[in-house]
């Protein structure tokens, strides 16, 4: 940390000293006892010893230039000690010098920290204060950029107009977006378009519900050898290629049926639960994800499903959804099954009350009896709102899908 | 019942009611009456003071209660004084304010020190009627405005009043009051008119008049500024803001709540004092509210004052020694950051 040289106080009377001359220049190496600079008081002109070895990293006082007892008139450090890290070494004392004892230490610090601080006038910091608004996310709109009471009043209704929750956080926020010293090669990029709606939906879905994931293994070796026969028997005549992720699908809708309290959504202190089940299947793009939602899911056949399943994700990376196709959603499936994942956190779809994360599938000895058998299990990760849904009936809907996957025949009932 | 009268009409007609009503009240000074026993002028020949404010009062009450007194301010001054630690309630007339240097004395020393000095006992029922404001061409000897000197004085209550309604009232007020009074009239507001209720009222000491209401700005204006104050205002209403306008009738005692309530509201404040800008009662509101009402600001403080210096004789330059309904818009450009509020 870089040395500061101070105007030193050299009679009773001496409030300011003048700097005669600089005997080193910057960058010039010094050595500790060694003489810097020449200032005088009215009476007397003294030479300036170097606090430390180093080198002369920067004059802040010029020749001529008259400056306060106790001002720093510049820096000794090390060579790799530039500029910048100099003045950061400044806040940093800024900081300590806040319980520091010595007054005359002091004066040219509290200098500083007024100019960083931004102006406002007294009524508005009071109303800051009072309403728990944050000066420095705020610009001021008064002479000099001083923030008035005006500014702090379009900032209290700027919160009212959003949520309760949200706005607790955002001093929180602002702490987060302090950046880490010393760090090059940084890319800063605007959020916008889909990743700003990805941003605002996940960090609300986060933020204004109670959310919770429970896992469970479903074995789907049965289900694999139906899905690889009607995929070999199938595929001629109607071009239609049986997934597993279809059959998930297909079991989805059959368990949701079941527990009508899972389609639901959570708005306004209300659940509305619905009868037509809108199912959403997160499709993940190059820059991002969209869920487009089939419509009366309830009213398909699995292999209509197949098939606007595959429509949707196709039309999805092409980016030639419509607005309407991406609406409207009652529960959502999401799959990182491909990427090697098992069991994950989905985060819900708001207003959504539940999401099944669906793993890849994973060959395991499993006692069949007393046999041990190698079977295919299904990873399932169930997120729901706690707001709406208990554990034990979230745990009774994920058991049902459960069970259509590992029973296959029930799902043609 | 209210008619049109003057400032000067209202001031007269508050002596002849304090004068009917209490035997007590004399009125002295240099050409109240209009010529100290020249006998050979008639009735209304007499001057009746420099600029006829005391008019007629010598042939209602007579020479015994109207006296025409030397150029002497130390003496009727200090005879002021003793005619009202005595029993009297003198009314004096000082003819110009900057007169007071010849008598500061009896003023300071006397008349304000008196009542606790002998611990209540004695009383100094004394009101001393006086010119003062600049826009007269009267030059630097005739034209201050020097009440922040009589307000820095504890035991002197001071009056400057704006309207011929509020002139009336707070003298009645001033002379029936037990406490050495200063009532500054503004000469130049002697011909202005304005209505006035008939017969005898008083206006309380110590509490100001809000001479418009608004909720962006508070100009506290002293005697005359409170018209600059308002004419100021008006102009701003043009600019989208609401002025309240705060005359403080009487410095000593100052309404610090009002002020400080008006400022609360609007959180910006201007004061108006054509006196010298130093130590001067605008530095004192300033600073009232900067200490009591700081958490109120939501800009600096602004003060619209004569420069420090004399009152100029030529025209031009004491013109521009006034505060003006203009300079009042720059200051508010400046507290609001807006350069369209300055007039072009």
């Amino acid at each position: 940390m870089p040395a500061e040289i101070i105007m030193p106080k050299l009679g009773m009377s001496m409030e300011e000293g003048t700097v005669v001359e600089w005997l080193k220049k910057k960058g010039d190496p010094v050595k500790k006892g060694e003489s810097v600079v020449i200032i005088s008081s009215e009476k007397i002109e003294n030479e300036i010893e170097a606090p430390e070895d180093g080198v002369l990293l920067e004059i802040l006082a010029e020749q001529d230039e008259t400056v306060p007892v106790g001002k720093a008139i510049g820096y000794i450090g090390q060579t790799n000690e530039n500029v910048e890290r100099s003045q950061s070494t400044t806040t940093i004392k800024q900081a300590n010098q806040e319980t520091a004892t010595s007054v005359e230490t002091m004066k040219p610090i509290e200098i500083d920290m007024k100019r960083q601080k931004p102006r406002v006038s007294p009524a508005a910091r009071k109303l800051a204060l009072e309403a728990g608004i944050d000066l420095n996310s705020i610009s001021g709109s008064g002479p000099n950029g001083r923030i008035t009471r005006a500014d702090i009043q379009k900032a209290i209704q700027a919160k009212r107009s959003d949520s309760g929750f949200q706005l607790k956080r955002k001093p929180e926020i602002a702490t987060m977006e302090q950046k880490p010293m010393n760090q090059t090669g940084v890319t800063v990029k605007a959020i916008t378009g889909m990743r700003k709606v990805i941003a605002t939906r996940m960090f609300t879905s986060l933020q204004q519900s109670a959310q919770l994931s429970i896992h469970m293994r479903a074995d789907v070796t049965e289900l694999l050898e139906i899905q690889k026969k009607a995929r070999a028997n199938l595929i001629d005549e109607q071009d239609v290629k049986l997934t597993i992720t279809d059959f998930i699908a297909q079991a989805t809708i059959l368990a949701l049926l079941n527990h009508k309290q899972m389609n639901s959504i959570y708005q306004d202190e209300h659940i509305h639960i619905y009868d037509s089940i809108h199912l959403g299947i997160a499709v993940a793009l190059e820059n991002g994800l969209m869920v487009p939602v089939i419509s009366h899911a309830e009213k398909l056949s699995i292999r209509e499903i197949s098939r606007k399943i595959k429509d949707l994700s196709l039309r999805a990376k092409e980016g030639k959804l419509e607005s309407e196709e991406m609406k409207g959603s009652t529960f959502t499936i999401t799959s990182l099954g491909a990427y090697g994942v098992e069991f994950f956190t989905p985060v819900l779809n708001p207003p959504e009350v539940g999401i099944l994360g669906v793993g890849t599938v994973t060959d395991t000895p499993v006692f069949v009896g007393e046999i041990v058998q190698r079977r295919s299990l299904l990873p399932l990760s169930l997120t729901f709102d706690h707001r709406v849904i208990d554990g034990a009936p979230a745990s009774k809907f994920l058991s049902t899908i459960k069970d259509y996957l590992e029973k296959p025949y029930k799902m043609l009932v | 019942m209210t008619r049109k009268i003057s400032f000067s009409q209202a001031i007269n007609e508050a002596m002849k009611l304090a004068m009917r009503k209490d035997e007590n009240v004399i009125l002295l000074g240099e050409d109240v009456a209009g010529g100290a026993a020249v006998d050979h002028l008639q009735d209304d020949e007499a001057w009746g003071g420099v600029m006829g404010v005391t008019k007629g009062l010598v042939q209602e009450f007579g020479r015994d209660r109207v006296l025409d007194t030397p150029i002497a301010e130390a003496g009727y001054i200090g005879a002021s004084v003793t005619a009202a630690a005595t029993g009297l309630r003198p009314i004096a007339e000082l003819m110009f304010n900057d007169f007071i240097g010849s008598c500061l004395d009896e003023v300071m020393n006397q008349a304000a020190k008196l009542r606790y000095m002998f611990g209540g006992k004695a009383k100094v029922p004394l009101t001393i009627r006086t010119m003062h404001g600049a826009g007269f061409r009267a030059a630097a000897q005739h034209s201050q405005s020097l009440y922040a000197l009589f307000t820095h004085i504890p035991g002197l209550k001071v009056v400057v009043p704006s309207t011929p309604a509020d002139a009336k009232g707070l003298l009645l007020s001033s002379i029936f009051d037990d406490d050495p009074v200063i009532f500054f009239e503004d000469k130049t507001l002697y011909n202005m008119k304005g209505e006035v209720e008939e017969g005898f009222y008083t206006i309380p000491i110590g509490k100001a008049d809000i001479k418009r209401k608004g909720s962006d700005l508070t100009i506290v204006a002293i005697g005359k500024q409170v018209h600059t104050a308002l004419k100021a205002a008006d102009m701003l209403v043009e600019k989208g803001l609401e002025t309240e306008v705060i005359d403080p009738r009487s410095l000593s005692p100052l309404d610090e709540d009002t002020i400080l309530s008006s400022v609360a509201k609007t959180g910006r404040l201007i004061v108006i004092d054509e006196a010298n800008p130093r130590c001067s009662v605008a530095t004192d509101i300033s600073a009232l509210v900067a200490d009591k009402g700081f958490d109120y600001l939501d800009a600096p403080i602004k003060m619209i004052t004569a420069p420090h210096c004399p009152v100029p004789f030529t025209p031009v330059l004491e013109d521009l020694y006034l505060p003006t309904p203009e300079k009042v818009l720059h200051a508010v450009a400046e507290m609001i950051g807006d350069e369209s509020f300055v007039a072009v």
